[in-house]
């Protein structure tokens, strides 16, 4: 599979999966994208659960370790339901890397510098999730249901990047 | 064989009896059963309340149903209602003894905002 360049966003390793694939990925590849997105955003996420100082930060990160374990369950339920094992691939490996990066990053800020870092990651991440789901992963799903999930799910990546700007904005961003 | 008249009459009475009450279809008798098919039903899903705009009668219940695989909740902004955080499938039921027009959210999710309309 031929893959285009990464990127980076700020100082903060960010991976756009729409960018990365140059060819459509199958329903198996698309399993394991979607696991592995919600993942990098739960480690995030807890990460900001127990690091953060604004109380509004640490609430939105608690709120995303919740919703994207669930919606992560439900992928799984889904994916076992039509035997399908998902197949790791170069976009799920770099998001994970991006996400480790990520991580790293953030931990070795504090106060209101790692809490300025995790937001702006956030609203990014579900930004360039968003188009990947909206450009990729949704009209290259084959299975129907698998499509439907995608859709479902959809509209929580939109809310999340609307919550993620509106606490950007109260940081005075 | 009058006993046995009897117990026969008595047993044709109630099945006439069941099915007169099949026939009604929802009512007598289960009251928690009809409350629950009257009720307005607000379905909660991708992070959307639907419909997000409904009217309807003082008195009438209201049930919102979290079809999301994350958790919701419907808070009035006023301070009127508030379901608390529903797990996925969970339900709340609401129903209004006040006319007014009653805007809601979702506080964890901030975009999700709907209006209740009691007439």
């Amino acid at each position: 599979m031929r893959l285009m360049p990464l990127f980076v966003l700020s100082s903060l390793t960010l991976v756009a999966p729409a960018a990365l694939y140059a060819q459509q990925p199958n329903d198996a590849q698309i399993a394991a994208i979607v696991v592995t997105a919600n993942q990098v955003d739960i480690d995030a996420g807890k990460l900001a659960e127990s690091k953060a100082s604004n109380a509004e930060v640490k609430a939105f990160g608690r709120q995303m370790v919740t919703d994207h374990s669930g919606v992560n369950k439900q992928a799984t339920e889904l994916v076992t339901k039509l035997g399908v094992k998902p197949e790791d691939n170069a976009t799920a490996q770099s998001l994970k890397s991006g996400g480790a990066a990520n991580v790293q990053a953030l931990s070795s800020l504090s106060g209101a510098a790692f809490d300025k870092a995790y937001v702006d990651h956030e609203v990014a991440y579900h930004q360039q999730v968003l188009d990947a789901v909206d450009k990729t992963l949704i009209p290259s799903a084959q299975n129907a249901e698998l499509k439907a999930l995608l859709e479902k799910v959809r509209p929580a990546f939109v809310a999340h990047l609307e919550h993620a700007k509106q606490v950007q904005q109260s940081l005075g961003h | 064989m009058r006993k046995v008249t009897t117990i026969g009459v008595a047993a044709i009475a109630a099945i006439v009896l069941l099915l007169l009450a099949i026939g009604r279809g929802e009512g007598h008798g289960a009251p928690a059963a009809v409350d629950r098919k009257s009720a307005q039903a607000i379905a909660i899903d991708g992070a959307r309340f639907h419909p997000d705009t409904i009217a309807v009668p003082v008195n009438h219940p209201v049930e919102w149903v979290n079809h999301d695989p994350y958790p919701h909740n419907v808070t009035s902004s006023a301070g009127s209602f508030t379901s608390g955080n529903l797990t996925p499938n969970g339900r709340f039921r609401f129903t209004p003894a006040k006319r007014g027009t009653f805007e809601y959210v979702c506080t964890l999710h901030p975009g999700m905002k709907a209006v209740l309309r009691v007439q």
